[in-house]
C-alpha cells in the first residue's frame, strides 16, 4: 500500500515538473541565451583583444562581470512570478486535483530555486572558464534561494489584486534589500570608502547570516503555503474597508482611489466615449498613481533624513521610482483592459480602427508624460531633502537650472519636441509589439529570440575573421533600408486598406517631418553631422529618425490586424 | 423589406456568405461555408464545442478576415465598413467581455454614444427585469449576470441583428429564461433578425425559425425549423429476424438498435419508408417527427448527452 502511494506522489510530482517546464522552458531558454552570448561576447570584444590587463582594468572587467552574473541572478528570480496576467497561484487550475496543497507548492517553488540557480551558475561556470573568477561563485548563491522563495511568496500568497499584492512587493522587495545589505555586508562597506569594489565578492557569510538567509526562506514558504491553501478554499482575502459600490463584497483593491474622480461618461460621440474610456481606464489610473508616488517622496525622504540612514533611503528610493515603471499593471490599476491590444468588447465596438490606436496609444504617452512630469517635480522640490546622501542631486539639479537659464526658449522647444517624439515612439513601438505578440505569439518570440542569438554570433564572426568588418558594416545600410521601406509601406497599407484616410495619415508625415528637421538641426548644431562622423553613425541616426514614421504607421495597421485576424 | 447598401444597391440579404474559409495553422475551422439570413427571423446555430460557430460569428462581425470566399453584411464587409457594419449589429460574446473596471450604469451610458437610436427606458426597463443595480461594478458581477448585462447593452439600441454567442451557456434556467424572453422580444419589436449559437438543442428548437447545423467548419443542414422537422422522421422497426449490423433501408440517415427491434431517422415519407422496410421483411411499428437532438446524432454521427452537445 506504501508503495503505492509512494508510487503515484512521484507520478504526481513529475507531472508538476513537467508543468512547470513547460510553462518556463523558453523564458529559462531564452534567459539562459542572453546571459552566455552577453559573456561571449563580452569576453571576445574586450577580453582577449587586451593582451595586458592592467589591474585596474581587471577590477573594472570583474565588476562588468559581476553586474552580467546579477543580471542574470535576477531574469531567473523573474521565473518566481505568475506565468500569466491573473494573480495569486499560477497552478490554480489543479486546486480540484487531489493533490495536497503543500505538494502543490513545493514542488513549483523547488524548480523555480532550481532552474534559478542553474541561470545563475552556468553563464558563472563560463566566465569562470575564460577568465578565472572562482570568487563569484560565492557572490550571490545563498542569496537565490530566498530571494526566489521571497519573489515567488510575494506573487503567489493571494490571488487578490492591489494593496495585498503591492504589501506582498513591499515586503520582498525591502527583504531582499536588508537580505542582500547585510548578508553581504553592505554595512561595512561604503561606495565612497572602497572603491576598488574588491569587497564585492571576497565576503564571507557569517553562521548568523546562514540563520538569517534560512529564517527568510523558511518564512516565505509558510506564507505561500498559507496563501495558496486561503486560495484552494475561496481566498476572501484581508477586509480593510467596505467597496461603496453596494455589492457586500470587500475586495482590497486600489480602485477605490480611481472612483474618487471619475466622471459620467458623455453619450453625445462615439468619440468622445472612447476618449473618456481611455482616460478613466488607464490613463487617470496611472496619474493618479503617480501623484500619490509624488506626494509620498518628500515624506519618506524626510523620515529617512530623520533616521539619518543611507541604506534606507536607498532601497525607499529605488522602490517608489520603480512603482511607475514595472509595478503599475500588476497593483490592480486598471491598465490592462485594451490597453495595447483589442478585447472582443473594443473590436465589437462601431468605431474606427485608427481612432481606437490613436486614443489607446496617445492615452497611454500623455498619462505617462504626466506622471512623469509629477514625479520629477517632486524629486525636484524633494531634492535638498536628500543631498545628504548623493551629493550628485545638487549638482545635477544645478546643471538643469542652468541649462533652462542660459539655453534660447527656441532651443528648448526644439529639444522637448524631439524628446516628445521620441517618447512617443518607444510607447507606440510598446504597444505595436503587444498588438503583433497578440497575433503571433510563437512566430514573434522566435524572431525576436533568432534576432538576439544573431546578434550575438555576428560580433564572435567578425571577432574570429570568419567575415570581414565590412559584413557588420552592411548592416547598418540594410537595417536603414528595410527602416525605410516599412515607413513607406506602412503609410501606403494603412490608406490603401482605408484604416486612415489620405489626409489624416498627410498631417502625420508632416508632424515627423518637422520632428526630422528639428532632429537633424539639432544633430548639425551639436556637430554631429560633420565630415569627421562616420557615414555610418549618421546613417543609424537616420534609421531611428525614420522608425518613428514607420512606428506611427504600423500602429493603425497592427491593431487594424489584431481586430480583423488576418 | 430591401435595404440599399452603400455603393452597393438592392440588398435582399442581411447576411450573405459565400465560400467562407478559414484556417488556423493546420485545422480548417470553416470549409466552403454558405449561408444566408433574411429579415424579422430568429436563426439558430448549432453545433458540437468546436464546430465553428464563435468563428463563423466573429466572421460576420468582421473580427475575422476570411481566408477565402466572402461577407457580406447589409451588402457591405465587415473588415472594410466596421463602422456601418457594427453600428447596426447586437452583439453578446461568448465570453462575456465587458470592461471591469466600469459600473453597469458608466457601461450603460458609454455604450448609448456609440448607438444613436439607444432606447434608454428599454435599457433600464430591462435592467429592472433582471434585477440588476446600476452601481454594481461589472467586476464583482456572477457569470449570469454579466451575461444579462451584455444582453441589454446588445439589445437596448434595438440593433436591426441581433447575434448571440452561446447567451445561455453555464447559466441557470432562470437566467436563461430570461434571456429567452427578451430575444423573443427583440425580435417581436419591429420584426429584427437574430442569429444565436447554442449547444443547447431544446433552446435552440424552442426559439429559432431557421436552424443551421455546422460541424467540423461545414454546414450539414440548413433551413427553416419547421421543414428540418417535417423532412426527418423517427421510426421505430420490427424484424422477425436478428440482424447484426442493422437493415439498409432506402433514405434512412441513421439507425441505432439490437437485434430485430431498431430506431432509424429518414428523410423520405413515412408510407415511402414503410414500404422500403416490408421490402425487407420488417415492419413499421411507429412513426412521429424527429427532434432537432435526434436530427442533429443523426447528421452528426456522434452521441450526446439529453439535450446538450458539448463534447
Amino acid at each position: 500500500m506504501s508503495h503505492g502511494i509512494t508510487s503515484n506522489t512521484n507520478r504526481v510530482v513529475m507531472a508538476m515538473l513537467w508543468e512547470s517546464w513547460m510553462l518556463t522552458r523558453w523564458g529559462v531558454l531564452a534567459r539562459m541565451l542572453i546571459a552566455i552570448l552577453t559573456i561571449l561576447v563580452f569576453y571576445i570584444l574586450v577580453a582577449e583583444n587586451v593582451e595586458v590587463i592592467t589591474e585596474t582594468e581587471e577590477e573594472g572587467l570583474r565588476a562588468l562581470f559581476w553586474v552580467t552574473c546579477q543580471l542574470c541572478l535576477f531574469s531567473g528570480i523573474a521565473m518566481g512570478l505568475s506565468q500569466e496576467s491573473r494573480p495569486g497561484f499560477p497552478f490554480y487550475l489543479g486546486f480540484w486535483r487531489p493533490v495536497s496543497t503543500r505538494l502543490q507548492v513545493l514542488i513549483p517553488m523547488a524548480y523555480r530555486c532550481l532552474f534559478c540557480m542553474v541561470l545563475y551558475v552556468i553563464p558563472l561556470l563560463l566566465a569562470n572558464y575564460l577568465v578565472e573568477i572562482q570568487q563569484l561563485f560565492k557572490s550571490a548563491i545563498l542569496l537565490i534561494i530566498p530571494i526566489t522563495l521571497m519573489t515567488s511568496a510575494s506573487a503567489w500568497w493571494t490571488d487578490k489584486k492591489g494593496l495585498s499584492q503591492l504589501a506582498g512587493w513591499a515586503g520582498v522587495f525591502f527583504g531582499a534589500f536588508a537580505l542582500m545589505y547585510y548578508t553581504l555586508h553592505f554595512n561595512q562597506h561604503s561606495f565612497a570608502s572602497d572603491p576598488e569594489l574588491n569587497w564585492w565578492w571576497t565576503f564571507s557569510f557569517a553562521p548568523l547570516d546562514y540563520l538569517i538567509l534560512l529564517l527568510v526562506s523558511l518564512f516565505a514558504v509558510v506564507l505561500t503555503l498559507v496563501g495558496v491553501d486561503r486560495q484552494r478554499h475561496g481566498d476572501e482575502g484581508i477586509r480593510l474597508w467596505q467597496t461603496s459600490d453596494g455589492s457586500g463584497s470587500y475586495p482590497v483593491d486600489a480602485n477605490w482611489l480611481a472612483d474618487l474622480y471619475q466622471t459620467e461618461s458623455p453619450t453625445s460621440s462615439s468619440k468622445r466615449a472612447e476618449l473618456w474610456a481611455e482616460i478613466n481606464g488607464s490613463g487617470l489610473p496611472a496619474f493618479v498613481w503617480s501623484l500619490v508616488i509624488a506626494l509620498s517622496i518628500p515624506m519618506l525622504w524626510l523620515i529617512t533624513n530623520l533616521i539619518g540612514s543611507e541604506a534606507l533611503w536607498a532601497s525607499i528610493t529605488v522602490f517608489v521610482l520603480w512603482i511607475p515603471l514595472i509595478g503599475t499593471p500588476n497593483f490592480g490599476i486598471r491598465m490592462k483592459q485594451g490597453r495595447a491590444y483589442l478585447s472582443t468588447f473594443d473590436a465589437a465596438r462601431p468605431q474606427n480602427t485608427a481612432w481606437l490606436a490613436g486614443m489607446k496609444i496617445g492615452v497611454g504617452i500623455i498619462s505617462m508624460l504626466a506622471g512623469m512630469l509629477v514625479i520629477t517635480t517632486s524629486l525636484w522640490f524633494s531634492a535638498p531633502l536628500a543631498e545628504n546622501f548623493i551629493a550628485a542631486i545638487g549638482i545635477g539639479r544645478q546643471l538643469l537650472i542652468d541649462f533652462f537659464v542660459t539655453t534660447p526658449i527656441m532651443e528648448i522647444a526644439r529639444s522637448l519636441f524631439i524628446l516628445f517624439v521620441q517618447f512617443a515612439s518607444i510607447v507606440t513601438f510598446m504597444a505595436v509589439l503587444t498588438a503583433i505578440y497578440s497575433i503571433y505569439l510563437d512566430r514573434l518570440t522566435l524572431g525576436i529570440l533568432g534576432f538576439m542569438v544573431y546578434l550575438g554570433v555576428l560580433p564572435i564572426i567578425i571577432a574570429s575573421e570568419t567575415l570581414p568588418l565590412g559584413f557588420a558594416v552592411a548592416h547598418v545600410w540594410a537595417f536603414t533600408a528595410v527602416i525605410a521601406a516599412s515607413a513607406i509601406y506602412y503609410c501606403y497599407a494603412i490608406v490603401k486598406n482605408r484604416i486612415l484616410g489620405l489626409g489624416y495619415t498627410c498631417v502625420g508625415v508632416f508632424i515627423w517631418l518637422l520632428y526630422a528637421l528639428a532632429y537633424f538641426s539639432r544633430l548639425r548644431d551639436d556637430g554631429m553631422l560633420g565630415a569627421d562622423i562616420p557615414t555610418e553613425i549618421i546613417l543609424f541616426r537616420v534609421a531611428v529618425c525614420v522608425s518613428s514614421l514607420a512606428l506611427f504607421a504600423l500602429a493603425p495597421w497592427s491593431y487594424a490586424m489584431t481586430r480583423h485576424r488576418r | 423589406m430591401l435595404e440599399f447598401a452603400e455603393g452597393i444597391g438592392v440588398v435582399e440579404n442581411l447576411v450573405e456568405v459565400r465560400n467562407l474559409s478559414r484556417q488556423f495553422g493546420n485545422k480548417l475551422a470553416l470549409d466552403q461555408l454558405d449561408y444566408t439570413a433574411g429579415e424579422g427571423k430568429v436563426y439558430g446555430l448549432v453545433g458540437v464545442n468546436g464546430a465553428g460557430k464563435t468563428t463563423f460569428i466573429k466572421h460576420l462581425l468582421g473580427l475575422l478576415c476570411a481566408s477565402s470566399g466572402s461577407v457580406r453584411m447589409f451588402g457591405m464587409d465587415p473588415v472594410h465598413h466596421p463602422l456601418d457594419v457594427l453600428g447596426r449589429i447586437g452583439y453578446l460574446s461568448e465570453e462575456r467581455d465587458l470592461p471591469e473596471w466600469m459600473s453597469i450604469a458608466q457601461l450603460m451610458r458609454y455604450t448609448e454614444a456609440y448607438y444613436p437610436k439607444w432606447d434608454h427606458d428599454y435599457a433600464v426597463e430591462l435592467l429592472k427585469t433582471f434585477k440588476l443595480d446600476p452601481e454594481h461594478k461589472v467586476k464583482n458581477l456572477s457569470k449570469g449576470m454579466r451575461a444579462q448585462v451584455g444582453l441589454v447593452a446588445a439589445v437596448a439600441h434595438r440593433p436591426q441583428l441581433l447575434l448571440l454567442d452561446e447567451p445561455s451557456s453555464g447559466l441557470d434556467a432562470v437566467v436563461r429564461e430570461d434571456i429567452l424572453n427578451a430575444v423573443v422580444r427583440t425580435v417581436s419589436d419591429d420584426g429584427r433578425t437574430v442569429i444565436f449559437s447554442s449547444h443547447l438543442l431544446d433552446e435552440v428548437e424552442q426559439m429559432s425559425d431557421h436552424v443551421t447545423m455546422i460541424d467540423d467548419g461545414r454546414v450539414l443542414l440548413d433551413s427553416d425549423l419547421a421543414d428540418i422537422k417535417r423532412q426527418h422522421q423517427h421510426s421505430s422497426i420490427r424484424f422477425p429476424e436478428h440482424r447484426d449490423g442493422g437493415p439498409d433501408i432506402t433514405g434512412s440517415i441513421w439507425k441505432e438498435g439490437d437485434g430485430c427491434l431498431w430506431n432509424a431517422i429518414h428523410e423520405t415519407a413515412t408510407d415511402q419508408f414503410a414500404t422500403a422496410v416490408a421490402e425487407l421483411g420488417g415492419e413499421l411499428l411507429e412513426s412521429r417527427e424527429a427532434t432537432l437532438q435526434e436530427i442533429f446524432i443523426a447528421r452528426v454521427g456522434r452521441n450526446t448527452s439529453a439535450t446538450e452537445l458539448s463534447t
